[in-house]
């Protein structure tokens, strides 16, 4: 029986489950590590699917290739709520340098519905050295000395012969095989002859001939500072945590094992590397140390500058080279402009720096409308390919130069010399004759210009409505006090309540209803008496009054009795008693009130 | 008393002929020098202006007449000191824009052209805008000394409160234009024009401090503070730099 029972409850707690499961939401998730690579490398796309079951559907992307890695699932129960989570994992790797945009991941559901991710970004940027040697995809052979090797380091293929000053871009990898437990990595380039940015390395997944590895990868430069013949090689000193056995037993020693920490260095093959002297021969006089391959584009802002009013010249170089080494582009002495420090700032186009653009913003000042033309501008720069120096003379842009006015010199150009267009100047109107004529009517005359809100007197005058915007102000604040005193309120509705008191005395006389006289009567002169004494109007009785409880009023006594007895007794009163009742009462409320 | 009377009523005639005739002569002498502009005698008519503004008989007829005479006879600064002086009397008056414009353009000064907002809260001068916002406030402040005379003295009679509140809300609403044409205006009356040609900017205020620009004649500037003889200034395109005392002339006369 308790076995029964026992069965029952574990398929109540999963059916539970069950339930639960089916009434979670599917959810797809996606992440993208990191963002930004570059070439050679990849990221990681993780995929997580919540509440459901099946493959995702992966986009295809021009340029970008999905590899799957690793597949996972994970299952929690928290306060009886079972939840299932499947992770994948992907390699993503591209073939070329650029901005993608992964589409939404797609998961089709029972039911035909439909769940997507949102769309993610990848940056690749070029990489700093030619990847062909650097077997990121995996499928080139691996060289003699890495074959059986678990971990191995590469330095990419570097140029035979340098210049001094000269940098070249270099990326040096560090791979090591997955399920390899390591610490401590240090790696490295050596190289005497040479001076090396720090390097910084970027972690991701690669299959290097079908073997997942992990792979640093770090982009840098290299640039050559003394001349001579030089070995260049990459190195990474580790730490490697070795299973050892514990045992010489077979079986036991795979049961009882401990992990060993071991140094071991690792360095790739040596490249020689002859870094030469810059030449002496045909050196311009504006060289300043560049080496590369460059181009410059100048432009001013803006095109249109008076005399004495500061233009900006804004000389962009880009390139391939040392851009530490690429100083402001030179501009012709020319006195009649003023010239200020021109400040650079670098962009790079890649990780290592090494391709880019460095903008420099010449600020420039005309002291004369004579000036005919912007001073020119030289920039050169060593291209070690060629092995020669180029100067590079752009054409300085169109700037129009306004004259000073009332100067008959005004509207000159300032142009480019030689073929560079040069803008006409602007044409004086004939003096006066293009002027709309004198007004006839002298109009509307006054003492000065001054404004009259900058005079005192009108300040002043502005007492006038403040002052009555203050009694108004007053007047509104007594009134909103007189209309919420909550003894006035009542005063104000007792003296309503008279009045119609008064009214209905009135009717009834002209009826002749000697009741409904009497009543009205009696009722307002019991509340007159009442608020007068701070009683209340059921206390006013003709035995109180007899009793010498109240204060004494002549005629009150009578006239009460005579009220009650008509409104009680009916009795009715003649016409001639009824105006005499009126009057009584009109005379002691007066009294009463006074 | 009645001797006072008459006494009283004979000084107001004799106030009033005196006013009269005091404009009827301005306005033959303001005749004349047009008819010597108009006859080529524009250094006449240039002497007559300046001799009326003297007397401190201004408008902005007389301060337009002028500045066409002074660009005739070459000055383009007091031409357009006085354009923007006229300005300031009728800043909607499409002549006097017209002809600033045209004389700056024709100089290779700065012309700035007017958002719609700006033009539209230049369609009342200065002084106005001042009595507008004036007038307004007074009646807000009116119908609100009324409404609490009518419900502390008459409470009895029922108080019109609708009208009464509408009333006032319209009056201070009237009062927002004026702010914006007063706040718009008095920005622009506190400059000053540059009254020779080539001035340079100096960086500091000393005569041998570095020069860091240069402005021209007829360019507007804006005053920002003085030490010794000179000025610091701030041109249309936000340049700072002092220049001497007497190189601008402010819009408004310093005496």
């Amino acid at each position: 029986m308790k076995k029964h029972l026992y069965r029952i409850m574990l398929i109540l707690v999963l059916l539970a489950g069950t339930g639960t499961l089916r009434s979670e939401e599917a959810k797809i998730e996606a992440r993208l590590n990191p963002e930004r690579i570059t070439l050679g490398e990849s990221a990681e796309l993780q995929v997580s699917i919540s509440g459901g079951g099946g493959e995702p559907k992966l986009p295809e992307v021009d340029g970008l290739r999905f590899i799957k890695v690793s597949q996972s699932q994970q299952m929690q129960m928290i306060n009886f709520n079972v939840s299932v989570q499947n992770n994948i994992g992907y390699q993503v790797q591209a073939s070329k340098p650029g901005e993608y945009q992964i589409p939404p991941i797609q998961l089709v559901l029972e039911g035909n519905k439909t769940l997507q991710t949102q769309p993610l970004k990848l940056s690749v940027l070029k990489s700093a050295a030619p990847p062909p040697d650097m077997g990121g995809g995996g499928e080139a052979q691996l060289p003699h000395n890495e074959q059986d090797q678990l971990i191995f380091v590469r330095l990419s293929k570097l140029p035979e012969k340098m210049y001094s000053g000269q940098v070249v871009p270099v990326t040096i990898r560090v791979c090591i095989r997955n399920g390899m437990n390591v610490q401590n990595l240090n790696p490295k380039i050596n190289g005497e002859a040479f001076s090396i940015k720090p390097l910084e390395f970027h972690r991701s997944q690669e299959q290097i001939q079908n073997v997942p590895y992990e792979v640093f990868t770090a982009s840098t430069t290299l640039a050559a500072v003394k001349q001579g013949t030089y070995p260049v090689s990459a190195s990474a000193e580790m730490v490697v945590l070795m299973r050892e056995k514990l045992s010489n037993d077979d079986f036991m020693g795979s049961i009882f094992q401990q992990l060993v920490p071991k140094q071991i260095s690792r360095e790739s093959a040596a490249q020689s590397v002859e870094v030469l002297p810059l030449p002496e021969q045909n050196k311009p006089a504006s060289f300043a140390g560049a080496i590369g391959r460059f181009e410059m584009s100048v432009k001013a802002t803006p095109d249109e500058v008076h005399v004495g009013d500061p233009l900006t010249l804004s000389m962009q170089i880009s390139g391939i080279g040392n851009f530490d080494h690429v100083s402001a582009p030179v501009l012709a002495p020319d006195s009649a402009w003023k010239t200020y420090t021109a400040g650079g700032h670098f962009t790079p186009s890649d990780a290592s720096g090494y391709d880019g653009k460095k903008i420099f913003d010449q600020p420039l000042i005309p002291q004369s409308t004579s000036i005919k033309s912007l001073p020119a501008v030289e920039f050169s720069y060593f291209d070690p390919v060629e092995s020669k120096y180029v100067v590079l003379k752009p054409e300085p842009p169109v700037v129009r130069l306004l004259g000073a006015a009332g100067n008959s010199a005004s509207g000159l150009a300032a142009s480019a010399p030689g073929p560079a267009p040069v803008t006409p100047p602007v044409p004086n109107p004939p003096q006066g004759s293009i002027l709309l004529p004198n007004q006839i009517e002298i109009g509307a005359l006054s003492q000065n210009l001054r404004p009259v809100f900058r005079q005192p007197w009108f300040w002043t005058l502005q007492s006038i409505p403040l002052s009555l915007a203050l009694a108004g102000f007053f007047l509104f604040w007594r009134y909103r006090l007189h209309v919420t005193n909550p003894i006035r309120k009542l005063r104000r509705e007792q003296d309503r309540h008279w009045l119609e008191l008064e009214t209905t005395m009135d009717e009834a006389r002209r009826n002749g209803d000697s009741a409904h006289l009497a009543q009205a009567g009696c009722r307002l002169l019991r509340e007159r008496l009442a608020r007068t004494l701070g009683t209340s109007p059921e206390n006013i009785s003709p035995d109180n009054l007899r009793a010498g409880s109240l204060p004494q009023v002549a005629g009150l006594t009578e006239l009460l009795e005579l009220g009650d007895a008509v409104s009680y007794s009916g009795r009715r009163l003649s016409s001639a008693e009824m105006d005499d009742f009126i009057q009584r009462i009109k005379t002691l409320s007066t009294g009463i009130q006074s | 008393m009645k001797k006072n009377i008459l006494l009283s009523v004979c000084a107001f005639v004799f106030c009033c002929g005196t006013v009269s005739l005091r404009a009827s002569t301005v306005d033959l002498q303001f005749d004349q020098y047009n008819r010597a502009y108009a006859e080529g005698r524009t250094a006449e008519a240039l002497q007559g202006y300046q001799t009326l503004l003297n007397n401190h008989q201004i408008s902005a007829s007389l301060l337009f007449n002028l500045a066409n005479a002074s660009y005739r006879q070459g000055d383009v600064a007091r031409a357009v000191l006085n354009y923007e002086r006229a300005r300031l009397l009728k800043p909607s008056d499409p002549d006097i824009r017209a002809n600033l414009d045209l004389v700056r353009r024709s100089s290779g000064l700065t012309v700035a052209e007017d958002p719609f907002w700006k033009r539209a809260l230049l369609f009342f001068s200065l002084d106005q805008w001042a009595w507008f916002g004036f007038s307004a406030f007074l009646l807000a402040s009116l119908i609100s000394c009324i409404r609490g005379v009518w419900q502390n003295f008459w409470p009895a009679r029922p108080c019109p409160q609708q009208l009464f509140n509408f009333s006032m809300v319209a009056a201070l609403l009237l009062i927002l234009p004026a702010a914006a044409g007063l706040f718009v205006q008095s920005r622009d009356l506190d400059r000053a024009v540059v009254m020779h040609n080539e001035v340079m900017l100096k960086l500091s205020p000393f005569d041998k401090a570095e020069a860091v620009g240069e402005l021209h004649a007829g360019e507007t500037v804006r005053p920002l503070k003085e030490f010794d003889n000179y000025v610091l200034v701030e041109n249309q395109s936000g340049r700072r730099g002092w220049v001497g005392k007497s190189q601008i002339e402010t819009l408004l006369p310093q005496s």
